[in-house]
This record gives structure tokens, C-alpha cells and sequence, in this order.
């Protein structure tokens, strides 16, 4: 379900025509269509916080888009044009750390939300250092929207410059002018692209597990290349015939496919397997980080009797540091 | 190319100033007292870069001159970093930078008088020892210096020391400034360099390999030292013959010999950083290989397979050429 975002009725009044929307008997400011919802928050940050999470909480919302007007603070910016956000930035008492990215595209621009109203050429030049658009509200609708994972774009109408010229009796008078502008921008759009559908089969039966580290490993190895999972899975089960169980088999695949990301991980395994051979042998073991990455190891050993000690004792003559080190240091054939 | 371009009041009426702003007519001026009042103060995307671009124009005021971190350059020398910009204006995937400022907006430090007397007391400080300054640590070194003629400024410094050494470190082929300055046997121009495909797909904005190819030439040709940075190398299943191919290249354009150092290293982040990269890149296929956390909070390949790579990779530069007590592995133990 989509939610269409105003701070004012008089910027929505189109909207809701068009879309044959009705006003909610239960939250004040929501207009309910089939599938789409359309809320008026009122002005400012702390009206969008009082009443957008409500409705995000009640619905089912995929995707939002905040409309409305704005201020230009750029000569760069064209009165009467619609510009999508880019990057949406907060100004209460000064500018706020926290920003929100809604779109990478290059016609977007940055809009700074401030907490006021802009009615003098001296803040407006102060917020013109972060941002060439200011409104009211986008950054507290962005907040809010990321907070409850739900998708958001935001469409400004350029209606004024910032500053003293600013004229909101003016602007109310305009409201109808304002809306249809934005209707007309907005059926333009092309939004209703359905989402990527990424969801993978499994070439063989997979624990959660296995499954979560098989799907990474698909997508690690696409991005470097042309790889079809598919065959390469069927290929190599098929080569291992029916000696292994579903689980082995499994574990086998997922091996395989890691040497893809790193070439020498089974080799770096095997060496230091053959290298623990003697302390296998008196049954020892060697245990080392997962990863190899620590340049050393534990020798673990259960002593019930005084042949342990000595063989214990042998096995230092066996093992060479050195050795490990060289495989720490790259020195393996692949 | 800039949005805006910020400049602190402080110095608004220098004459560098007004060159700089004079080559970005299309660009609005603003003025403001301190650059950091507006710069960092907000989380501005650092793809943002693309699109709107700011310039700021300031003085650095704090620490000039930082001591680097250990391997960081030859080892057994001390080595500090002076800061003269923040921010770059190119665009690589795997760039540090992105995690490392809260916005991609530029910094020209213009008080390079002042750089140099701290580094001088650095010097005067360790009277017999070797002191290494390197420049690019949070910037290219030479992409801007047509704008910010500064390596006069720094030339003069590196005259008067000798025992000090420079070392410009830079993607760019912008070698105008440099060739009209006398070499000197304490100061290194180096280049960052990758396989053609590598340059292509990762270092957006960058010159392409063939033209910083030629720029080491006519810069070695003229008598200016040369280190080569092949740093960071990322792995994938071509990348031991590109490097071939890439130090077979070089090495026909000149002798590997004549080339003062090398630097080896594999691609490394720290978690924000690789955090950041991969929000900015996702489909990058530098991703595409085994990333581990280590003890020291870098993200980068398991030990072994980055030791194998740096070792393979050694070899084949001493093949082509290149000696190997000039060749040395960057922040590997």
C-alpha cells in the first residue's frame, strides 16, 4: 500500500480528488483509497512525528512519497519547477548531524528541513550553506519512514524564495495552483515498478545455515563473474556420485564454492592439517584460529598416563614453528 | 565543477584566493569564519560528490604535521604526514575517504608558510635522523596543485633540509607544476598505479594507466625521483597476469631499476570504511573475495591469502626488473 504525505490540505486537495480518497472516521488527517492512503500532517517536524507513526503503525505501508512545496535558497533553483530530494538535512537551532539519502539520482537536490519558518535573508542564508531547497518537513518524514523501514521518495514545488520576500498569505492563495502542479508531476511518474525479486532455489536439501552461507556465496561470486550457480551446484553434486550424505554434500558445495573467493583457504587447511600430523599421531591436537589469521595455536592433549608425557615429550622434535610460519607467510602451491 | 566555494574570512582577500576563485566563475562564493562551521557539521553522502560539490578555502589551524602510523612507508625511518587538503576529487571504490569525513566537500589549506615552520621544528627535532614528510594522506598530492601552487612553497623547505625527504603521492598526471621545478635528491614523486581494467572499474575520475605511464617518464626523464605505489591490490581470478602485463608495461617505458622504491600492499579497510563501500558500491566485483575481520580491526583478506598474493606479485616485479631491496610490503608484518 503507498502513502502520499502532505503537511497541508490545500496542497493535497488535487490529490484527493483524483484519487477518490475518503477521510478516515478514526485518524484525523487520513484519507483512504483501495490501495492507496493519503495523510496530512500538518507543518513542521513535530506534527509529522505526532501523526506519521501512528499511520505507519496501523497500515500496511510499502511505499511513501512526501509532496508539497518548498523554498528555493539558490539562484540555481527555478521558481515553479518540482525537484525530487536528494539528501534530506535538518536545521532546529543549528544544522543536525543525522541526514537522510531518498534518491542518487542526478536531477535530485538536497533540501534542508528547518524546525521555523524562514522569514528572514539571513537565516535563509545560513541554511543555503547545506542545502539549496528548504521545507518543513521531509527530514522528520524521512526519520520517521527509516524507522519504520518503509520506502520514501519526496517531490518539492519550488512556490517562493526564502527569506522576507516570503508571503504565506500569498502562498495559501495559490494552494489549488500548487496542488495541481503536483498531481500533474506526480501521475508523470514512473513508480510503480515492481520489486527485484532475488530469492534463489537450493540445489540440494540445506540447513538454515548452510543455506544463509550459500545464498552470501552466490552473491559474492556473481559480483566478480559471469557465475550461474545453478549449473555450477548440479555439475559439481553430480561429480561426488552417492558416497556422501545430503549434509556432506552440502558442506562440500559450499567448500568449493568458497576457493572461488579465496583460492588458497583449502590449501592454507590442508597444509596445516599435514603439519599436525605427529600431534594426531600421540592424539593431540593442534587448534588454530577459524581463519588462520593469528600467527599461533594451541596444542591440546588429554594426559591419563605416563606414555602420554613422553610422547608429549617427542613431539616437540617433530614439530617445526618454522614450518607454520612459512604457510602463514603465503608460501603454499595452488 | 564546485556548488559553492566557502571561504574563510580570514583570508578572503589574498591574492590566492581570488586566483582560485577566479578559475570557477560558475561556482557562488560564500564567506564564512571558520571552514568547519558548515563543513562535517552534517552527514552528507559521499556520492553526493558527483553532484554537488562544495570548496572550502581555509587556514588549518590544530596540529599541521602528524606522525604516521608504523609501516607505513620504508621501514627503520620515521615518517609524518603534513595535511594541506581534505578530500579528493577523484573517486575510487575502495577510498578510505568515504568512511573517513562525514561529507566529500574539499579543503584547500591555504597557509602553507605556516605547514612548513611545523615541519621544521619536527627536524629540528630529531637533528640525525632520516625524516620522511608525505603529503596525500587525506588528499591527492598533485591533482589540485595547478590551482593551489603549493609545492613551491614546500620545495623551498626541502632545499633548506636535506636530511628531511618528500613524498608526493598521487593518481593524477598533473605533472605541470613539477616539471617546472628542479629536482631535488630528497624529494619523490609517486604514483599509485593498477592494471588498466582495475583503473577503469575502480579509480572513477582517475587518468588512465598509459597517461601516468607517461607522466612517471617525463617526470623520471627529467630528473625527479619515482616511487610506485601498486596499492591496494584487489583480487580476482585474472589478477596475478594483469600485473604482468601492467610491470611488463611500465618496465618498457623504463627500467624498473631506475625506479627509487615499491610499494606492495592488498586492499584494506577499516569496518566503517568497509561498511561505507559497500552502501556506496554493492555490485563492486571488489567484493567478490573472502573479507575477515582481524584482531586489529581491519577488514581484509585471511593472512595467507594475502601473503600469497604480495609474494606472488614481489616475484614478478623482480622479474621484470625491478630490484629487491627496493620493494617492500605496505602494513604487512
Amino acid at each position: 500500500m503507498d502513502l502520499l504525505i502532505f503537511a497541508h490540505r490545500g496542497e493535497a486537495q488535487q490529490f484527493i480528488k483524483r484519487l477518490s480518497l475518503k477521510a478516515s472516521e478514526d485518524t484525523q488527517g487520513l484519507y483512504v483509497g483501495e490501495n492507496t492512503l493519503l495523510l496530512i500532517t500538518g507543518e513542521g517536524i513535530y506534527e509529522v512525528f505526532a501523526k506519521l507513526g501512528l499511520v505507519l503503525g496501523q497500515y500496511p505501508i510499502s511505499r511513501a512519497f512526501n509532496i508539497g512545496i518548498a523554498g528555493s535558497l539558490s539562484e540555481k533553483i527555478e521558481l515553479g519547477k518540482v525537484y525530487e530530494v536528494k539528501t534530506a538535512y535538518n536545521f532546529t537551532q543549528k544544522v543536525q548531524f543525522q541526514s537522510f539519502t531518498l534518491s542518487e539520482s542526478a536531477h535530485a537536490k538536497d533540501t534542508i528541513t528547518s524546525s521555523e519558518r524562514v522569514l528572514t535573508n539571513e537565516s535563509a542564508s545560513e541554511l543555503s550553506n547545506f542545502a539549496p531547497i528548504v521545507d518543513r518537513e521531509v527530514w522528520a518524514v524521512a526519520k520517521t519512514c527509516a524507522a519504520a523501514g518503509v520506502e520514501l521518495r519526496s517531490y518539492k514545488l519550488i512556490s517562493d524564495v526564502a527569506g522576507e520576500q516570503t508571503d504565506c498569505f500569498d502562498l495559501k492563495q495559490k494552494a489549488l495552483e500548487f496542488s495541481t502542479t503536483l498531481l500533474e508531476f506526480w501521475l508523470g511518474l514512473e513508480h510503480n515498478e515492481t520489486p527485484f525479486d532475488d530469492s534463489i532455489s537450493y540445489p540440494i536439501q540445506m540447513s538454515f545455515t548452510q543455506k544463509a552461507k550459500y545464498q552470501k556465496l552466490v552473491d559474492s561470486l556473481s559480483l566478480n563473474t559471469n557465475f550461474d550457480h545453478k549449473t555450477f551446484a548440479t555439475d559439481f553434486l553430480n561429480s561426488l556420485g552417492d558416497k556422501y550424505s545430503s549434509k556432506q554434500k552440502a558442506n562440500l558445495l559450499l567448500e568449493r564454492m568458497e576457493l572461488g573467493l579465496n583460492p588458497v583457504k583449502l590449501a592454507t587447511k590442508e597444509s596445516f592439517e599435514k603439519l599436525s600430523m605427529p600431534a594426531k599421531e600421540i592424539g593431540a591436537t593442534l587448534l588454530f584460529d577459524k581463519n588462520f589469521e593469528k600467527k599461533k595455536f594451541t596444542l591440546q592433549m588429554e594426559i591419563n598416563d605416563q606414555k602420554n608425557i613422553e610422547n608429549l615429550s617427542k613431539l616437540s622434535e617433530a614439530l617445526n614453528f618454522s614450518d607454520f610460519e612459512k604457510i602463514w607467510n603465503g608460501s603454499i602451491d595452488v | 565543477m564546485f556548488e559553492n566555494i566557502f571561504i574563510e574570512e580570514d583570508i578572503r582577500d589574498t591574492a590566492k584566493v581570488s586566483e582560485i576563485v577566479n578559475r570557477f566563475k560558475s561556482s557562488t562564493v560564500k564567506y564564512l569564519k571558520s571552514y568547519d562551521d558548515v563543513w562535517g557539521r552534517t552527514k552528507k553522502p559521499y556520492l553526493s560528490k558527483r553532484t554537488n560539490l562544495n570548496l572550502f578555502l581555509a587556514k588549518k589551524k590544530g596540529h599541521l604535521v602528524k606522525e604516521a602510523p608504523n609501516a607505513y612507508g620504508l621501514a627503520g625511518e620515521k615518517h609524518f604526514y603534513f595535511i594541506h587538503a581534505y578530500n579528493c576529487i577523484y573517486e575510487c571504490e575502495y577510498c578510505y575517504l568515504q568512511g573517513y569525513f562525514n561529507t566529500p566537500d574539499i579543503v584547500l589549506f591555504l597557509n602553507h608558510d605556516e605547514i612548513a615552520q611545523e615541519m621544521q621544528q619536527v627536524v629540528d627535532a630529531h637533528p640525525n635522523e632520516t625524516i620522511w614528510f608525505h603529503a596525500g594522506e587525506f588528499s591527492d598530492s598533485l591533482a589540485l596543485s595547478h590551482i593551489t601552487g603549493e609545492l613551491e612553497a614546500y620545495w623551498e623547505f626541502f632545499k633548506k633540509n636535506p636530511q628531511a625527504k618528500l613524498e608526493l603521492r598521487t593518481k593524477s598526471v598533473n605533472i605541470k607544476r613539477l616539471e617546472k621545478l628542479e629536482p631535488l635528491e630528497n624529494v619523490y614523486a609517486s604514483f599509485s598505479l593498477s592494471p588498466e581494467r582495475a583503473v577503469k572499474e575502480r579509480d572513477l575520475k582517475t587518468p588512465p594507466l598509459k597517461a601516468r605511464i607517461k607522466a612517471i617518464e617525463v617526470a623520471r626523464t627529467q630528473g625527479h625521483n619515482i616511487g610506485i605505489h601498486f596499492d591496494p591490490v584487489i583480487y580476482h581470478n585474472d589478477v596475478f597476469e594483469e600485473y604482468a602485463q601492467l610491470f611488463k608495461e611500465l618496465a618498457q617505458s623504463a627500467s624498473l631499476e631506475s625506479i627509487s622504491y615499491f610499494s606492495l600492499g592488498v586492499v584494506r579497510f577499516t569496518p566503517q570504511v568497509f561498511h561505507e563501500a559497500q552502501k556506496n558500491y554493492p555490485k563492486s566485483p571488489m567484493f567478490g573475495a573472502q573479507f575477515i575481520k582481524s584482531s586489529e580491526d581491519i577488514v581484509r583478506y585471511p593472512r595467507s591469502m594475502r601473503a600469497w598474493i604480495l609474494n606472488k606479485l614481489k616475484e614478478s616485479l623482480i622479474e621484470h626488473g625491478a630490484t629487491p631491496e627496493t620493494v617492500y610490503l605496505c602494513m604487512e608484518d
